[in-house]
């Protein structure tokens, strides 16, 4: 009830636009930040694999959004506007480190500022925290292995939770497009991982040759 | 899972699901009736569980890669809720005290100036961590919006400066144009000029005569 109530008195994102776009409005816009700004890392993060790199995507998204505000036509969600420049973002970074001849995968094994910290709920033992890092590395390194419009069918259905529907309005796909990536994805996902479940003493050293080979 | 590509099925063959409605089914997109269906196909139909438990596998590989835990700004009023909390049981104890002990006129009158003077202390409280709260994200909104118009007009310098290239490009052109002009005009008159000292030759031709000899 509550949530109703809050909902009926609480401005939709596209009425927030309206706001930006009409009158620059710049609460309007830190609203719209605030909601919209972790997903959008997250989204980042899940893509090129790099949490300060993520950071610094997300904020060209909504930097990018701001500059065009004047463009920004409500014939469709704010959110779907939003997820297609971010995603365009980082198809353009990931691009721009395949030119460099980065890897992401040993930039992030590098470790130090670019490592991501995990949650680690109820301070388990440290032997056992080692262990999720590991097994979490292996998905993330699994995941990037991924063709980038498989990666990002699973990053938006699995992480961000869109409907597949959503997700083909986001990519300008069909829906069964949309869903047939999503089988691929995960059976790639499965083969590079297959030892992955239940099996808490694997040592990935010498049981991922596919992943080792990166 | 080229044999599950198939909704429906002649009399005598297995009639599998194709994997679209698998992933509705995984991701919890699909109709209730469907839902069950699909459930009672699961149990009876070994192919299309082999297939659903590599999907499961996937699925449960991705969680395996928790969202990385980042620093949040403490809220502001958290400070003011605690004095609130230790005034509440300040009260609650005094209040019990005095009912144990003594409720003469003089000992309420105590109790009563102890409360506004602690309702006056929360008040202040959480009026300064308010307008400190307001004061940062102020500062912050203005920042934010300081670089956003910086980004903007960036953009819109880039856009000159392209605009202007084009425009150089096209001058450069249309110079180049005057000259194939020109030159396919002077071409022209000698085409011209050369078809008529031809026309002539051949008039001249035409009206020669062997002379007879004599």
């Amino acid at each position: 009830m509550a949530n109703v109530i809050s909902a009926l008195f609480t401005a939709s994102d596209e009425q927030l636009m309206w706001r930006v776009k009409l009158q620059d409005d710049a609460e309007a816009f830190a609203s719209l930040m605030s909601r919209w700004q972790r997903p959008i890392e997250n989204l980042c993060i899940r893509m090129t694999g790099d949490t300060h790199r993520a950071e610094d995507l997300a904020q060209s998204a909504f930097a990018r959004i701001f500059a065009r505000r004047a463009d920004w036509e409500p014939t469709g969600k704010f959110s779907t506007f939003l997820w297609r420049v971010a995603l365009n973002l980082c198809h353009d970074e990931l691009r721009r480190a395949k030119r460099r001849g980065e890897c992401s995968l040993d930039a992030l094994d590098e470790g130090g500022d670019s490592q991501p910290n995990y949650i680690a709920s109820e301070d388990p033992a440290p032997d056992e925290q080692a262990d999720r890092r590991e097994r979490a590395e292996l998905v993330r390194d699994a995941l990037l292995k991924l063709s980038t419009h498989y990666r990002e069918v699973v990053v938006l259905r699995h992480y961000e939770g869109l409907k597949f529907h959503e997700i083909g309005e986001v990519l300008a796909i069909p829906e069964g497009t949309v869903k047939s990536r999503m089988a691929e994805a995960l059976t790639q996902l499965n083969r590079l991982l297959k030892h992955l479940d239940g099996d808490t003493s694997w040592n990935p050293k010498t049981q991922t040759p596919e992943l080792l080979a990166l | 899972m080229e044999s599950q590509d198939s909704n429906t099925g002649t009399a005598g063959t297995v009639n599998h699901p194709n994997s679209n409605e698998w992933m509705s089914f995984l991701y919890g997109e699909c109709a209730p009736k469907r839902r069950h269906e699909l459930d009672a196909h699961l149990t009876t139909c070994p192919t299309c569980a082999a297939q659903m438990q590599a999907w499961r596998g996937g699925m449960n590989a991705l969680d395996e890669w928790p969202l990385p835990a980042r620093r949040h700004a403490r809220r502001q009023w958290l400070p003011a809720v605690k004095w609130a909390a230790a005034a509440a049981i300040v009260l609650a104890v005094g209040i019990a005290i005095g009912r144990q002990t003594s409720n003469t006129r003089a000992e309420l009158d105590a109790l009563k100036s102890s409360l506004a003077d602690l309702t006056a202390l929360v008040e202040r409280e959480h009026n300064l961590n308010l307008s400190n709260s307001i004061a940062v994200a102020s500062s912050a909104n203005t920042e934010a919006l300081r670089l956003l118009n910086d980004y903007a007009q960036l953009q819109q310098q880039q856009r000159a400066a392209d605009q202007e290239v084009i425009r150089t490009a096209l001058r450069s052109f249309d110079l180049r144009l005057g000259r194939v002009r020109s030159d396919l005009q002077t071409v022209a008159v000698n085409t011209e000029a050369g078809f008529e000292l031809t026309h002539q030759n051949m008039a001249q031709l035409a009206a020669y005569t062997i002379p007879e000899e004599q």
